[in-house]
This record gives C-alpha cells, structure tokens and sequence, in this order.
C-alpha cells in the first residue's frame, strides 16, 4: 500500500469528523507505562472540550491511572473507502465534581454516547463512573488517501 | 443559566448519583438523561432542597 496523498485537516474538517463519531482511544501514561481504554465522548466545537464518562472498580487499572490531573491524548478515526482520517486531541483530564453540575454539563453528556455498563456484569450502583472533561490543548487531523493501484 | 438557587435535589434513580440543581437543570435533566450514567429521568427523580 502506497500513500497517494496526505493533507492536514481543516478545523472545520476536524470538527465534523469529531461530530460524525462518539467514541475514540483514550490514552494515559504514568511514568514509562502506557494505558490505552476504548471510550465514548460528547465534544463542544466552541471550546474544544471532550466530555468523558469512565467507568471502573476500586482494583482496575483503570482508576491508577486517574489519580490524579493526568495527560492525555484522544484519538478518533475512521475508514471511508480509500480514504482515512484521523484526529488527535492532546490535554489534560479534569474530573467534575457532580456538585458543580452545570446546565452545560448535562447537554454535554446527554450527547455522549453511553458506555456498555453491562460489560462490568454490575449494577450501576455498584460501578464508579466519573465524569471527565479533557480541554484539547492541541488537536490536530490528517487525512490520507491511498493509491487504489497498489494491494 | 440565569437562575443560580439550587431549588431541587435531583436522585437517579438508576446509578443513585445525587446532587442540587436549579430549573434550568432539572430540564436539561428531564430532556438529557442523568450525566453519570445516561438513564433517563422521570419527574419524580426530584425533591425539594433542604437549603
């Protein structure tokens, strides 16, 4: 496979591709240790933010890597015939407090699309979801088309 | 959001998540869902606030 063409995206681009989806790959470190979870997400073009809900247990991997305001990259992609297009957003993850629930807040997340709760065999009650924004500090886009000659 | 009083306490019913909320809220709630885990609010999720 031989790249026929590659181009940066617009923001505009950037933002319908962003609206066409609802999940991506978050990705965290700590220290030399990568973490990489499937989530889904609501995005506010306006202001850049990502609206993340994570679910985990006391014991997961997961909640080691959210101890604290940790950096991170968001990658969203998708396939189209030949075409594909990516977009990466890098920032840090803030946790909201459900106690400074804004009106904005609850639009942002009735857009998010709802995780598969089933997939942790719990109740809602007994499963820890936390509320995340991530404020893209850069958020990038390519799109790559390949040379339909070439397997 | 203009009206900043905290006049309800919202409960899911769903994931249990509790906290105070003003009209605006309790209507993006009742047209959104809950935020924590996406269940869909009826009215009686609501009680009034103890402030």
């Amino acid at each position: 496979m031989s790249l026929d063409q590659q181009t940066e995206l617009s923001s505009d681009a950037i933002d319908e591709l962003l609206a066409r989806h609802e999940t991506g790959v978050l990705t965290l470190a700590r220290s030399d240790e990568p973490y990489a979870i499937p989530i889904s997400y609501g995005y506010d073009p306006e202001s850049n933010r990502f609206y993340l809900r994570l679910v985990s247990t006391p014991e997961s991997e997961k909640r080691q890597f959210l101890t604290s305001s940790p950096q991170a990259r968001l990658v969203i992609y998708e396939e189209e015939g030949r075409t594909y297009r990516s977009v990466i957003a890098e920032g840090t993850l803030n946790q909201v407090d459900p106690d400074e629930m804004t009106v904005e807040h609850i639009v942002q997340y009735g857009d998010a699309k709802r995780p598969l709760f089933e997939i942790w065999g719990e109740t809602k009650r007994n499963l820890d979801i936390q509320l995340f924004e991530l404020d893209a500090e850069t958020l990038s886009g390519r799109k790559v088309v390949v040379d339909e000659d070439e397997e | 959001m203009t009206d900043s009083q905290q006049e309800y306490e919202f409960t899911c019913p769903e994931c249990g998540q509790r906290f105070e909320v003003n009209g605006g809220m309790r209507d993006a709630l009742l047209e959104r869902g809950c935020p924590v885990c996406a269940a869909t609010v009826p009215n009686d999720a609501f009680s009034a606030a103890m402030t």
